[in-house]
């Protein structure tokens, strides 16, 4: 009776607002015209709704989605927010099959078609958690930022821990570096500095605080590499520094003038050394997915790593990083020898970041002009090499003529995340790219926010990918946090 | 005397204390933002969310800055007007509002460094709060469900507004102490410990439990500068005080008039003593406005008002001196002392003006990084946001969007319509921006070579050693070098300078001119000497006449004369003005 009821009033109204809807005498849509761009992608039939922004003037707006197969989503206003159960429902039945979108605007009494284009749905799924470091753009002074894990299905976001919960006006405390033991959480790590520094190790249920600097190695952990089978951590050990630019709009260099490779055994907790040429600074280390391999950046450039550390500061763009590798036995936790992957230096180029695809074909990286930190070099772009036949080349649909960097796989390789400035130059966002069975990838999205505003002023990184959630709570972490740091054992050859 | 009379002449020495610190309020307003909830959404809710909320919304009014004062001792009268029907009608009652007043008008440069929002109303909102729940208590308990009130004022009041709910369930729990309430006074006691604790394990997880019973204070403001928030403190404890010792009627006689005005005199004296009256501060700030307006002559003429200035005058003055054309004319003209800024709060000259000074000495990158660092540190402010849009539009070569993006944030707030029509109009037509006065002094002061690794941390000192190390300045850049080359006494650089200067063809500045002379003289060759003052016009030019008069006083060791006659030359900066402290 209640329902009948209410048909009866909405009945008549959706007949009416039909009356005035948009007709078919539309003008073709020119670019897509919304915020985020989610026009001509291909997205995950997993991936929580994507909300944008009509960027287009109007005083009214309907947009429509149609599924090829079935189903069809009407949503009326400038913020496009759609229902999660309509949308979850559309991309499960158009599973391999297009959504086309159309944007008709209400101007001057007339509606017209402001926007059409047509997204892919793909049949592999993304990892359901996605975890990243939500901060302002500061360089040196931070009060407040946090790690959050994003559930890419349902659009929910939770805070894993924030520097806050330890907070101190007279002591600043950053945390980075999170990274799982291949997708899973049961072993994972993050950094903790300054006050009550050191690295979080977590192995399932257990939690314990390390501090990796010993007399040998030359600082704490900086950039990890889990293992992905053994309770085994590559990390680059940096001696990192950070200066200004006066006026160049790259604003900011930041350096290792020392920087080494160890591997830290988790069990043991014992620190031995991989990779300390004196005249090289290695780093970003990762395995390939056997674990057979270490991938890793190194710049090896003698009349650079000898001079004094003031005047490798001002070489700063004359620092080129290649990418290497080294076979490695887990049985015998030894290394073989250092061998060229990717010869950035001879054109003049830095490679950094390299990530191998899950299936281990692909080696992914970021290629900027020099130097290690990508994330503030505009020409900073993504790059893959086939492992198979050695072949590099540009992601040229995935890049941006800003910095793209922080680039990571789906546990089924089909889908890989990446930081990019691409939309004002400052705030880095997350962005999702589909990377086909080709080896092909597609135009990125934006990881869908609740939000549309283009005002947000914080900048997304590190973004991780797992199979599923964190199990502590921000008070749990913060209370293994509030430990003191059990100092690591150095292991000589 | 009647006590309305005595009232309304505490406030209105209260409103005239804010008008003299008129340029503070505005201040405050620069140092605001219109709250943007991403922050709560993104970073997380704290509990007394409401007061910095509502802090921030009504600091938005003192962009026109009488409007602020009338808000703040609007604010202070709803205050004392809830307290008297606590208290009874007796001065005293004023006495909350007036320590309240105390904390707004004892910001000192702590204001810089402020993390907590909105404090110009946020805290006296705080204490109206918890008045109000005091006097809804005192209405009705004996109202047979009263026993729960305090739980209930815990339960609503913690996350709204924090530690105020807590100042009234102990209020309360004073009160039903002394009534004998024991039921009351045990539920209050429990509501007190128990409920905050219970939001920060189930609700508020995020948040450092150490600070569970100070939330909504700031506590994280006068960390080396407790002094400052006493009166704060004696509000919050008047509170619990007053309701307890009400008086029953109003004296009539001739004794207690006189007890009254005791009273009044003690409290107007107050609100005139103790605020925070540091000259150098208010000059500052003052200069900071003119200088965004662009009125450079109001900027130098404000720093002339300071006998012992801190750098801050200084480089604020000097940037005035540079946009007019008369900096190597008039600069020591001005006193140049460094004086320590007063305050015993850890904040260093470059936090407090770091942005301002880096945009107008053309160093923007350091501009945007102080204010970003500034924002962060501390908390975002409409004054960083602009500078940040300034920078990111006089660079051109940022996406248009980030200045969009400032823009909007910054037109959400109050007062800000023209600004940002303005500034919006220059990222549409940049023809509009090239008349821009600030954009052309910026583009001559951005004709430079970067050097490749250079500290941005002491303010004073990256400006000096930027301009000291330009190689072919020209126009107001070789002003600035000179200028620089001057104050740091370096004699070799002012040469290399000079003959730039010489070469070019321009008139000697006056300044310039005396450091010439008094170099060349210590340099004991005469034939330099006799160059300089040809270059000066020969010996009847007034800066040789004056020089050689200067000479003849400093030869025969008179100090005083040479202080008095002289104070007005870059001689008297040489020899008398020691040991700079740049932060």
């Amino acid at each position: 009776m209640k329902k009948g009821f209410i048909k009866a009033l909405v009945l008549p109204m959706v007949v009416f607002i039909s009356c005035g809807s948009p007709h078919d005498d539309v003008v073709a849509g020119g670019e897509s015209g919304i915020f985020p761009d989610y026009s001509d992608v291909v997205l995950p039939p997993n991936i929580s709704p994507v909300s944008f922004r009509i960027l287009h003037e109007g005083e009214r707006f309907v947009t429509t989605i149609r599924g090829d197969r079935s189903g069809e989503i009407k949503v009326r206003g400038k913020e496009v927010k759609i229902d999660a159960a309509e949308w979850e429902a559309l991309l499960e039945a158009n599973k391999g099959a297009a959504l086309s979108f159309e944007i008709q605007a209400k101007k001057n009494g007339k509606w017209t078609q402001v926007c059409a284009f047509t997204d892919q749905v793909a049949e592999e799924p993304i990892d359901e958690y996605l975890t990243y470091r939500l901060l302002a753009p500061s360089y040196e002074f931070y009060t407040a930022f946090s790690i959050r894990q994003r559930n890419l299905s349902s659009g929910r976001d939770r805070e894993v821990y924030n520097n806050r919960m330890h907070y101190n006006p007279k002591e600043q405390q950053c945390m980075n570096c999170h990274q799982f033991q291949n997708y899973h959480t049961d072993n994972w790590q993050m950094h903790i500095r300054q006050v009550l520094g050191g690295t979080l190790i977590v192995t399932g249920d257990e939690a314990r605080k390390v501090s990796l600097k010993t007399d040998s190695t030359i600082s704490a952990g900086v950039y990890p590499a889990w293992h992905p089978t053994e309770k085994l951590i590559v990390y680059s050990v940096n001696k990192t520094r950070q200066f200004f630019h006066q006026k160049n709009i790259q604003k900011l260099v930041v350096q290792d003038p020392v920087s080494d490779l160890i591997l830290y055994d988790v069990d043991r907790n014992e620190v031995s050394m991989v990779a300390d040429d004196p005249l090289a600074f290695e780093t970003f280390p990762t395995w390939a997915p056997d674990g057979r391999t270490l991938y890793y950046s190194s710049a090896r450039q003698p009349e650079i790593a000898l001079l004094p550390s003031d005047s490798i500061a001002v070489c700063f763009d004359k620092i080129h990083y290649d990418l290497m590798r080294r076979s490695f036995d887990p049985d015998a936790k030894k290394f073989g020898p250092e061998e060229l992957v990717y010869d950035a230096k001879s054109q003049e180029l830095s490679a950094m970041e390299p990530r191998i695809s899950p299936d281990g074909r692909y080696l992914l990286f970021s290629l900027g002009g020099y130097g290690t930190f990508h994330i503030w070099h505009r020409d900073s772009d993504l790059w893959v090499m086939d492992l198979q036949t050695g072949e590099s080349r540009p992601l040229v649909a995935a890049n941006s003529e800003d910095a793209d960097s922080f680039h990571n796989w789906s546990s089924n390789g089909r889908w890989i995340v990446f930081t990019s400035r691409r939309d004002d130059g400052l705030f880095s966002r997350v962005y999702f790219s589909y990377f086909d069975k080709d080896g092909n990838v597609h135009k990125p999205f934006m990881l869908p926010c609740s939000s549309t505003r283009k005002d947000e002023v914080y900048s997304y990184n590190v973004p991780e990918f797992s199979v599923e959630p964190i199990r502590q709570s921000v008070k749990d972490l913060s209370r293994m946090i509030e430990r003191d740091a059990i100092p690591a054992s150095f292991k000589s050859e | 005397m009647n006590k309305k009379y005595l009232r309304f002449a505490i406030y209105a020495a209260m409103a005239a204390v804010l008008i003299l610190k008129l340029q503070v309020v505005r201040k405050l307003f620069e140092l605001s933002l219109w709250p943007d909830m991403t922050f709560f959404t993104n970073l997380g809710l704290q509990p007394g969310v409401a007061l910095p909320v509502i802090g921030s919304v009504l600091t938005q009014f003192s962009g026109i800055p009488l409007v602020g004062v009338a808000l703040v001792v609007l604010s202070l009268g709803c205050l004392t007007l809830i307290v008297r029907k606590l208290h009874g009608n007796d001065l005293l009652s004023v006495m909350p509002a007036v320590l309240a007043f105390l904390f707004i008008a004892g910001f000192d440069y702590s204001l810089y460094t402020f993390r907590s929002q909105g404090l110009l109303f946020s805290q006296t909102i705080g204490l109206i709060c918890s008045a109000l729940s005091i006097l809804w208590w005192s209405r009705h308990k004996e109202a047979r469900l009263s026993v729960f009130f305090p739980f209930l004022v815990a339960l609503v009041g913690y996350p709204l507004i924090g530690a105020y709910s807590l100042l009234a369930v102990l209020a309360i729990f004073a009160d039903a102490l002394l009534s004998r309430k024991w039921a009351s006074s045990l539920c209050a006691l429990v509501s007190i410990v128990a409920v905050p604790l219970l939001y920060t394990h189930l609700f508020f997880t995020h948040i450092d439990t150490r600070y569970t019973f100070l939330a909504g204070l700031p506590y994280m403001d006068f960390v080396d500068n407790h002094k400052r928030f006493i009166p704060l403190a004696l509000a919050m404890l008047s509170l619990v005080v007053l309701p307890q010792v009400r008086v029953k009627r109003d004296r009539v006689n001739a004794k207690a008039g006189w007890l009254d005005l005791s009273v009044a005199v003690l409290l107007v004296a107050a609100v005139f003593v103790f605020p925070y009256w540091n000259r150098n501060f208010h000059i500052e700030i003052a200069m900071q406005h003119a200088l965004e307006r662009n009125d450079w002559d109001k900027a130098a003429k404000l720093s002339g008002k300071s006998g012992k200035p801190t750098r801050i005058i200084v480089m604020y003055r000097n940037i005035a001196l540079l946009n007019n054309g008369k900096l190597c004319d008039a600069m020591f003209t001005y006193p140049n002392e460094s004086i320590g800024i007063d305050t015993p709060a850890q904040i260093s000259q470059t936090e407090v003006c770091a942005p301002v000074v880096y945009f107008y000495d053309g160093l923007i990158n350091y501009s945007t990084r102080w204010a970003w660092e500034m924002s962060m540190m501390f908390q975002r402010t409409l004054e960083r946001y602009k500078y940040q849009a300034k920078v990111a539009l006089f660079t051109g070569q940022e996406n248009p969007a980030l200045v969009e993006k400032y823009l909007q944030i910054i037109g959400r707030n109050l007062f800000q319509r023209r600004w940002v029509r303005k500034y919006r109009s220059y990222l549409e037509d940049r023809t509009l921006l090239e008349q821009d006065p600030e954009y052309l002094m910026f583009r001559q002061l951005n004709e430079y070579e970067e050097v490749k690794y250079m500290s941005s941390a002491v303010v004073e000192n990256t400006v000096l050693n930027h301009f000291l190390l330009q190689e072919h300045p020209e126009g107001v850049m070789l002003d600035a070098c000179l200028a620089s080359a001057m104050t740091a006494k370096d004699i070799d650089l002012f040469w290399y300078f000079y003959d730039i200067l010489l070469k070019s063809g321009r008139k000697i500045p006056r300044h310039v001119g005396e450091a010439a002379i008094l170099f060349a003289y210590m340099s004991r060759n005469q034939a330099e000497v006799d160059a300089v003052a040809r270059d000066l016009g020969g010996p009847v030019s007034p800066i040789v006449k004056r020089f050689v008069s200067f000479s003849t006083y400093a030869s025969a060791g008179d100090t005083d004369s040479c202080r008095e006659k002289f104070v007005d030359t870059y001689w008297y900066y040489s020899y008398f003005v020691k040991s700079i402290t740049t932060d």
